[in-house]
């Protein structure tokens, strides 16, 4: 009778050693999803952050490019609209975010080329800067959106494994999305024939 | 079945024709092989501590390869910036030099995990392409713009001595990161010293971490008592520490520290340099009285000369990451 009691009182000790050290886990690789999103947000909000900054180097040498450079703070006003949070997010908000800043990508890479055709922008110290700029920041997105794919794929291998998969289901936790495609990917119609 | 074929007409030719076809697919092979994946690439720190260069198809010259060293040297002991130099023949066209270079920043951890401040430079001949990855310390002190201008200069100086020059762009580049990273107000944010990140977590981890310290301070009290080299036993005891030189921002310290054996009155002294951190940390660490700062002060002095003395000079990697700051340029 006393056996029993004791051991029934170590499994349930031990179960509950087990979902504290996994729930807290689950947790912090929850956390650490929602904070390399967090990166990814950063850089995509830097990089709108230099578009006005370079719409007004722009403007300035090549007034005839009207075109480009609407179409760069059109597509940069539409992606400022859409603000996702990944922990509850769908993939199609994720693909639409995606596409958003996707075509800012198009549109500034457009709107870089144009620079062949005005020898004074290309040689001006300012628009020099800002096209480093804007390289570093794109290389900053897409480490973040590695990165942030790296811990959304660990995080839900980590919920689907057995047995914390149970304890997942039991508290809620949810696959997290990741993004499609590859950054060069969006990046490819470019050439225009 | 198409291959079916090509084997029959292999074995159908005769024995010299079979040769030449040899040799040409192994020429094709090796041709194919001289490209190189991150992975090909061995973390100069394995083979040599010493060592910041990575220079696996010899396109840097011995000469070159000593002034990119004492740049890296200087970079660490100036403003403790690990500096990484790395020169490939050729990445292929699968990869762009900049995933070629973050991939090494990242693997090898170029920078420490404290201060972050790792600065990796990469060449790439055949591509023709010289790429600066930062670190997330550093940022600051090498913006993108700035690392672009670094590596406009460092293109021109390839320019002007004949467009092969790799060696000399490098150590343009290096030079002009040195400058920037010796200036008062950058070595100030770059010295600085990070809070520690908390990572700990639970009860668990605060009992397991109390009985670790009480292990380490106990091993250091232990510890604290050297062994006497007269009587091996363990008696040595600390009596002083005097600073004879003050560490200045050009010049490491110097310190003596009198050891005496409790057991035979054997003395020892030690002389160890102190890297110049910043002034509070210098006067902390001054004098010889009896409270607990100053009977652990001076040992963490010794471990920083220790460090230092020991030879790993330019700093040791495996602690550093990039978000993807630098900049990269074609030549």
């Amino acid at each position: 009778m006393k056996k029993s009691n004791i051991i029934i009182i170590a499994v349930i000790a031990v179960i509950a050693l087990w979902m504290y050290s996994s729930y807290n886990g689950l947790v912090t690789a929850e956390e650490s999803v929602e904070e390399s999103w967090s990166e990814v947000s950063t850089q995509y909000q830097r990089r709108l952050d230099l578009i006005p900054k370079l719409a007004k180097i722009v403007a300035g040498y090549a007034k005839h490019e009207k075109e480009a450079l609407e179409a760069v703070v059109n597509a940069r006003s539409k992606a400022t609209q859409i603000t996702i949070d990944p922990s509850n997010c769908t993939p199609e908000q994720l693909a639409s975010f995606q596409k958003a800043q996707g075509e800012i990508s198009s549109a500034l890479s457009r709107l870089m080329a144009i620079q062949e055709n005005y020898p004074e922008l290309k040689a001006n110290k300012g628009f020099e800067d800002m096209q480093v700029q804007l390289e570093g920041t794109e290389n900053r997105i897409s480490v973040a959106r590695n990165n942030f794919n790296k811990t959304a794929q660990e995080f839900n291998t980590k919920i689907r494994k057995f047995p914390t998969n149970i304890l997942a289901s039991l508290f809620g936790f949810e696959k997290k999305n990741y993004f499609a495609a590859e950054a060069g990917a969006e990046k490819a119609p470019d050439f225009e024939f | 079945m198409k291959q079916n074929k090509l084997y029959i007409f292999f074995f159908a030719m005769n024995t010299s024709l079979r040769y030449i076809t040899l040799t040409i697919v192994i020429c094709i092979f090796c041709i194919a092989r001289a490209v190189t994946t991150p992975d090909m690439v061995n973390n100069p720190k394995t083979s040599n501590r010493e060592c910041n260069i990575a220079n696996p198809d010899l396109i840097l010259s011995l000469s070159e390869c000593d002034s990119l060293q004492t740049i890296c040297n200087t970079a660490y002991s100036t403003a403790g910036v690990e500096m990484c130099i790395v020169a490939i023949d050729d990445i292929g066209d699968e990869t762009t030099a900049f995933d070629f270079a973050i991939e090494l920043f990242n693997k090898w951890g170029v920078g420490s995990k404290e201060s972050n401040t790792g600065v990796l430079l990469l060449i790439v001949k055949k591509q023709r392409d010289i790429q600066i990855i930062t670190g997330g310390g550093i940022e600051g002190v090498l913006p993108d713009a700035r690392c672009g201008r670094i590596l406009d200069d460092a293109i021109n100086t390839i320019k002007s001595k004949g467009g092969n020059a790799y060696g000399a762009g490098l150590i343009t580049a290096g030079n002009e990161i040195l400058r920037y990273i010796s200036t008062d107000s950058a070595r100030k944010e770059l010295l600085s010293e990070k809070e520690p990140t908390d990572d700990m977590q639970g009860l668990p981890w605060l009992l397991g971490g109390l009985c670790l310290a009480g292990a380490g301070i106990g091993a250091t009290l232990y510890n604290s008592k050297r062994i006497c080299k007269k009587c091996h036993k363990r008696g040595m005891k600390l009596i002083s520490v005097n600073d004879t030189i003050k560490a200045t921002p050009e010049h490491p310290g110097e310190r003596i520290i009198t050891f005496q054996c409790t057991k035979c009155g054997e003395t020892e002294r030690i002389f160890v340099q102190v890297p110049y951190k910043n002034d509070e940390h210098n006067d902390n660490n001054r004098g010889g009285g009896s409270s607990i700062g100053n009977i652990f002060g001076p040992f963490i002095g010794i471990n920083i000369a220790s460090r230092v003395g020991r030879g790993i000079i330019g700093g040791a990697f495996g602690g550093g990451n990039s978000f993807g700051g630098g900049a990269g340029k074609k030549f």
